[in-house]
């Protein structure tokens, strides 16, 4: 069996779609079937929309998991995978499931994958690959124990296709921990739309300069319809908030247009924006290495594009 | 010593002040310019000397997370920790140049595994023989391999909680009080030591400097040097540990076809970029 | 008494003045002599505080700067109004010393000079001219000092007006004195001392009767012999002792040719000390400087920090350390006679009870915003050396306390894994030569094979804009047909280690690289970098590297001159240049760059503040390596706005890093519609070339 998880609820989001979409496709590719575990609040409503992409069996986690960190949702998976006899654990891959999967695995006796960005099946057995030394290097791995804990890169596998169906739902209710670690609060992101779904993503980086540059950032993206990002000397330097961070330690992303704007594209830059469409790039070096992953490239001073840019925005939505 | 159910180190956890472990690992530069980065297919990894290695990025974050918990008095005593070949004590020195009381270093050969639950049973073995702790901390993953695991890994082996991508914390009613970057945003958790905190870069975690006379006492200042006997770790037990095969490493091929847009200035550029994400439907006509 | 003096010219030495009274200008004069002596002597204990420090060598230079710039006033008069004011009250002063000196040769030691055409032309005539000049000079100070009100003097200090005012109660009493005798005894020479003239008249106006003159004379020659001593004997406690200290420090001040160069740190020793943490980590030569200040205000006025608000006055720092020094001095003599008795525990006790020097008496801030432009050196009439104070004091800060500004501690740990400063950058030192056909050498063998070794330097090989530069160079170099090779066991020079203080990790760079150019035989070399070439030239010494090292300026003028270099007319555009503090102020080269701008065809105009004036473009001393700073004009700011309200719309320089800083603060504060843009000046020799 492979189990999928998500968080989502009452209904589910593109990255639990994507987690689906592979665990469709490899439980076809070794014959199994697929559970869901639905953790979220209201994630009834996701275990039922799940039954639509082919998925048998949704499981609907009662009580907060949150609450004990996540302490809660690995009990309540480990439980779910041994009853199953899961051979593998899809999640996406994500801050929550950072500390979940490593866990999981080893508390099923299994092995964990992290920021899988593709599956293959040889001799019925799935091998994956992820990305290494910040993304400069792809590695294949093949696990040596069952069952497999595996996070998976969002943008880099296709979404589940509906098929019709139901799935059997079951209620679940959350094993009790041992009150070790306690939720206390959270605060929201600042800034609007989240990066992980934005279709328009503006980021800087430390081509930009300072803090003001980055308030030009947002009137561009603004004009767009987009989110702004940053690039990790960005956040370091101060001029965006850690939580606009792209890249392999930040968010990874896949929208239909990124702006790296004077970003040079370090690896682990590009690891988190690998599942980009197009990547429109301003830098001024011919040689920065975001040329090479760059659909469309301006050579020039930031600083000094930018405010074109903007004006050539503000002209085509409102010609006189 | 102490049991693996790590019942006799929830005893010591009612210590006010922390014995702290923080977990070391010493990379190739990550920062090498990718024109020079190499993976040799017969070892999957890059070949030696191709840049100097140093303390990764993570665990410079968990050393100077560490230091500041000692700072506020949450944690006394402090022991850096790390396994790998003999040429990578330079990390450990570089902590007690910052003043951690001990450095332990566990040798193991040059070409040794990369699987994380390996690395984990070694670390636990050297955690097992020091004195009780009450936290230990590493860094979110390693610069090299990236795996994200091996904190959790011991967490879990250890029965200790554990919260990661953590980059705050304050002591808090017997707990400790963790900000963490969640999916949520920013969260707050309190835990109870004896825990494991992964930790992640922050603006306010950049590695502090040491003062020229701690540099310089450092150099003399005594490693405890274990090797796989002075763990009880037989390498078939070692080998046991093993989860992961590497059938593969090659280096991300990249596929420049980038179009420059030019002109005679930004706004000729600027009119031409906004014409070419039309025509490839990028961007959406207005009206 | 009038006595007849017959045919020759002179006047009676105390006339009218009783015998009593004479004793009492002796008694007088020795209590001032002694006073001023123990004041001197107060003063030269502090000095005798500090580390020892050698100044016989080179001694006629010495000995001529301090005649031209003390003894002829020379750095005073480089600022006019100032410069006019002190040089008649000093040169006054010094005439009417002499003429004091001359009364007691001919009085005291009998010997009788003062007397015909001598006393005539010089002891009436001059000293009169020079005494009302001297008068002119104060009025002329306390026009500027309680009326203009500079903001760069030290304002509030009743001291100030006192020394004024007493001074001229001197002379006025002193010519008073001079024309009450010549009124009452009926002078024949009257005429050879005007204002003596002038003023006996018009007592003789005021007061009516010429007996009364002569009643009132000895009081008030008592009066003025115990004003003068009485200022005599307060020299050393007040600003008047730089009088004495100024010209010992001209003297004593470093005769060059290097300027700038950091002492270096022996860290072999057990003992070591790790820049200025008390006063006892001075020189002897340093505490003098202290003292040497005359409040005068004209570093503070050249210093670029603090036209950009920054928390850095050159002036307050000084006399921040030297009050510190003095109201402290009864703690170091205790802690100072404590380590005389190998007491060290006792020593440590005292300077714990006093402020730290690095972070207490001057403020971590003040330090930090430093360029090390060494503008406030440049412009200080008395040779103060304010910079390497500060690079002192930052020593004890980086290297004792581990306290350095945010983005330092990344880049000195940047240059301990990575050898170069610039953190993030994705290239590999060699990069820029891509496509470019450069020989890189590192054997004897090699070396020898080439006239020049390129010594590019971190700046050309990590950021883009700069790699432009040496491309330039090289296009230069190959068309001039120059055989040249890029060294390829380069590190970083050091040079920003250094000037942060971390003097540790400086040194490991620099004994590097001295084995690495020692060991390929490196003797000639050109960089486009003045840090480097002042690492190279001046500072690597200390490690055994001695090198022949020229600017990139220097080589392409020569080669332009010697016609190796063809050049084609071009578009002609106004340009200013730019002066590089480490190239001009620290290593004397203004002429080159402009004698190669010059042989092309731009219209070449000057800033107000060039040269050895030239304003700071703010990332010397580590700032381009600190991370984005506060709020306050930046440095380069102004001087972008500077460059471009000349006119012109390339501001040159010659220095990578100026490049970086002029075009970052053209963007910041120049307008879209007067453009600036920054070229290094080889680019420009570059885009002229003819095949």
């Amino acid at each position: 069996m492979i189990v999928a998880a998500t968080w989502d609820g009452p209904h589910l989001g593109p990255a639990s779609r994507e987690v689906l979409g592979a665990a469709v496709r490899l439980g076809a590719a070794v014959g199994q079937q697929v559970a869901v575990a639905s953790l979220g609040p209201e994630g009834s409503g996701a275990a039922e929309e799940s039954g639509g992409y082919g998925v048998a069996q949704a499981f609907v986690v009662e009580g907060d998991c949150a609450a004990s960190g996540s302490e809660g949702s690995i009990a309540v998976l480990a439980e779910l995978a041994r009853e199953l006899g899961a051979s593998a654990v899809l999640l996406s891959a994500d801050d929550r499931s950072a500390e979940i999967a490593p866990r999981l695995a080893e508390r099923l006796g299994g092995s964990a994958v992290m920021h899988a960005t593709a599956i293959e099946v040889h001799d019925g057995r799935p091998v994956w690959t992820r990305p290494v030394y910040g993304g400069k290097a792809l590695a294949t791995i093949s696990a040596a124990s069952e069952p497999v804990v595996a996070t998976l890169r969002r943008g880099a596998f296709r979404a589940a296709e509906v098929t019709g169906g139901a799935a059997a739902v079951s209620t679940r209710t959350a094993p009790p921990t041992d009150g070790a670690v306690e939720f206390v609060g959270s605060e929201a992101p600042v800034a609007g739309a989240s990066l992980e779904d934005a279709r328009v993503i503006v980021s800087g980086g430390s081509g930009v300069g300072n803090v003001e540059g980055f308030a030009e950032l947002e009137e561009l993206a603004r004009l767009l319809g987009g989110a702004v990002g940053a690039s990790l000397a960005a956040v370091d330097a101060g001029w965006a908030q850690p939580d606009r961070q792209v890249g392999l330690t930040g968010k990874v992303v896949s929208p239909d247009v990124y702006f790296a704007i004077g970003i040079s594209g370090a690896s682990q830059h590009l690891a988190g924006i690998a599942g980009a469409k197009a990547v429109i790039a301003v830098n001024t070096d011919p040689e920065a290495p975001i040329f090479g992953r760059a659909r469309l490239g301006v050579l020039m001073d930031c600083r000094q594009f930018l405010p074109a840019l903007i004006e050539a925005l503000r002209r085509r939505a409102s010609p006189r | 010593m102490l049991g693996s159910d790590g019942a006799g180190l929830a005893k010591s956890a009612r210590r006010t002040a922390m014995h702290a472990i923080v977990l070391l690992k010493q990379i190739l530069d990550w920062e090498l310019p990718p024109s020079r980065f190499r993976i040799d297919p017969e070892t999957h990894r890059p070949p030696d000397n191709l840049g100097p290695t140093l303390l990764g990025p993570f665990e410079q974050n968990a050393l100077e997370f560490a230091l500041q918990l000692r700072d506020a008095g949450i944690v006394d005593t402090l022991t850096a920790l790390l396994a790998g070949p003999a040429d990578s004590a330079d990390a450990l020195r570089k902590a007690l140049a910052l003043r951690c009381d001990e450095a332990v270093h566990v040798e193991v050969g040059a070409d040794e595994s990369t699987d994380p639950s390996q690395t984990a049973e070694l670390l636990l073995a050297a955690i097992r023989r020091l004195e009780p702790a009450e936290l230990v901390l590493a860094g979110r993953q390693a610069g090299d391999w990236d795996h994200g695991q091996v904190g959790y890994l011991i967490a879990e082996r250890l029965k200790w909680p554990a919260v990661g991508l953590v980059w705050r914390a304050e002591r808090s009613d017997g707990r400790l009080r963790v900000w963490r970057s969640g999916s949520a945003g920013v969260e707050q958790l309190a835990v109870r030591p004896p825990a494991v905190l992964t930790v992640t870069s922050h603006p306010s975690l950049r590695l502090r400097m040491g003062s020229v006379m701690d540099r310089m006492a450092a150099n003399k200042r005594p490693i405890t040097r274990w090797t796989l006997d002075d763990l009880e770790l037989s390498s078939e037990q070692l080998a046991a540990a093993r989860r992961v095969e590497l059938t593969r490493v090659w280096v991300a091929e990249v596929e420049r076809n980038c179009e420059l847009i030019e002109g005679e200035d930004p706004a000729e550029i600027a009119t031409a970029l906004l014409g070419r994400l039309e025509e490839l439907k990028l961007l959406t006509r207005p009206g | 008494m009038t006595a007849v003096l017959g045919e020759v010219a002179t006047r009676q030495i105390q006339w009218h003045v009783s015998p009593l009274m004479v004793a009492l200008l002796y008694a007088s004069m020795s209590a001032a002599l002694v006073v001023f002596a123990y004041g001197f002597w107060r003063r030269i204990r502090v000095w005798r505080l500090g580390r020892p420090e050698v100044v016989w060598d080179h001694p006629w230079a010495r000995l001529r700067r301090m005649l031209i710039d003390a003894g002829a006033q020379a750095s005073v008069l480089r600022d006019r109004l100032p410069g006019a004011m002190h040089a008649l009250i000093y040169f006054g002063f010094l005439v009417l010393f002499a003429a004091t000196v001359v009364v007691f040769i001919d009085f005291d030691l009998g010997i009788p000079i003062m007397r015909g055409a001598f006393y005539l032309y010089f002891q009436s005539l001059t000293v009169d001219l020079f005494g009302l000049l001297l008068l002119i000079g104060i009025a002329i100070a306390a026009y500027r000092r309680y009326v203009l009100r500079p903001s760069r003097l030290e304002h509030g200090n009743r001291a100030d007006a006192l020394m004024l005012g007493w001074l001229a109660l001197i002379l006025v009493t002193g010519f008073l004195l001079e024309g009450m005798r010549i009124q009452v005894t009926h002078d024949r020479w009257a005429s050879w001392s005007p204002v003596g003239y002038v003023t006996g008249l018009a007592s003789h106006g005021v007061v009516g009767s010429n007996a009364t003159l002569k009643d009132v004379y000895p009081w008030l020659w008592v009066f003025h012999v115990f004003l003068w001593h009485g200022l005599l004997a307060t020299i050393p406690f007040t600003k008047l002792i730089h009088m004495v200290t100024s010209p010992l420090n001209v003297y004593c001040a470093n005769p060059g040719p290097a300027r700038g160069v950091v002492a270096p740190t022996d860290f072999e020793d057990a003992n070591v000390k790790l820049g200025i943490r008390t006063p006892f980590d001075m020189s002897w030569r340093q505490l003098l400087a202290l003292d040497a200040c005359t409040e005068c205000g004209r570093c503070e006025a050249a210093c670029p920090a603090f036209a950009a608000g920054k928390p850095l006055s050159p002036k307050s720092v000084i006399l921040d350390l030297r009050d510190h020094v003095r109201g402290a001095f009864p703690q170091l003599r205790e802690a100072g006679r404590a380590l005389g008795a190998g007491d060290e525990t006792r020593a440590q006790a005292i300077f714990q009870s006093m402020p730290p020097l690095a972070g207490g008496v001057i403020k971590p801030d003040t330090l930090w915003s430093c360029t090390t432009c060494r503008a406030c050196e440049e412009t200080c009439p008395v040779r103060i050396e304010h910079v390497p104070l500060i690079i002192g004091l930052r020593q004890n800060l980086a290297m004792e306390q581990a306290a350095v500004p945010a983005g330092v501690a990344e880049t000195m740990a940047n240059l301990e894994a990575r050898e170069h400063p610039f953190r993030g950058a994705s290239a590999s030192r060699t990069d820029w030569l891509a496509g470019l056909e450069v020989d890189q050498v590192s054997s004897l063998e090699e070396v020898r094979a080439v006239e020049l070794v390129y010594w590019v330097g971190c700046a050309a090989a990590f950021d883009e804009r700069v790699q432009l530069v040496a491309r330039a160079l090289v296009t230069v170099l190959q068309h001039a047909r120059v055989k040249f090779a890029v060294f390829s066991q380069e590190r970083c020079n050091g040079d920003v280690a250094r000037r942060t203080g971390n003097e540790f990790d400086y040194s490991m760079l620099a004994r590097a690289n001295v084995e690495a150019l020692n060991g390929a035989g490196v003797e000639r070399v050109v960089t486009h970098c003045p840090h480097c070439l002042q690492q190279l030239r001046h500072e690597y010494e200390q490690f055994g590297g001695r090198y022949t090292v020229m600017h990139h300026s220097e080589l392409v003028s020569s080669l332009i001159e010697q016609g190796r270099i063809r050049l084609a007319p071009g578009v002609r555009e106004r340009v200013t240049y730019h002066d590089p503090c480490y190239l001009g102020r620290y290593n004397r080269e203004f002429d080159a760059p402009r004698q190669v701008l010059d042989a092309l065809a731009v219209e070449r105009v000057e800033m107000a503040r060039s040269r050895t004036e030239s304003f700071c473009c703010g990332a010397g001393g580590g700032h381009a390596f600190f991370d984005d700073a506060d709020g306050g004009e930046k440095i380069n700011a102004i001087r972008a706005r500077e460059a471009a309200a000349t006119g012109a719309t390339t501001v040159v320089t010659g220095c990578p890093f100026c490049l970086t800083m002029l075009a970052s603060g053209a963007r910041a504060a120049v307008s879209e519609d007067r453009p600036l843009r920054a070229r290094d000046f080889v680019e420009l020799v570059a885009d002229a070339l003819v095949d």
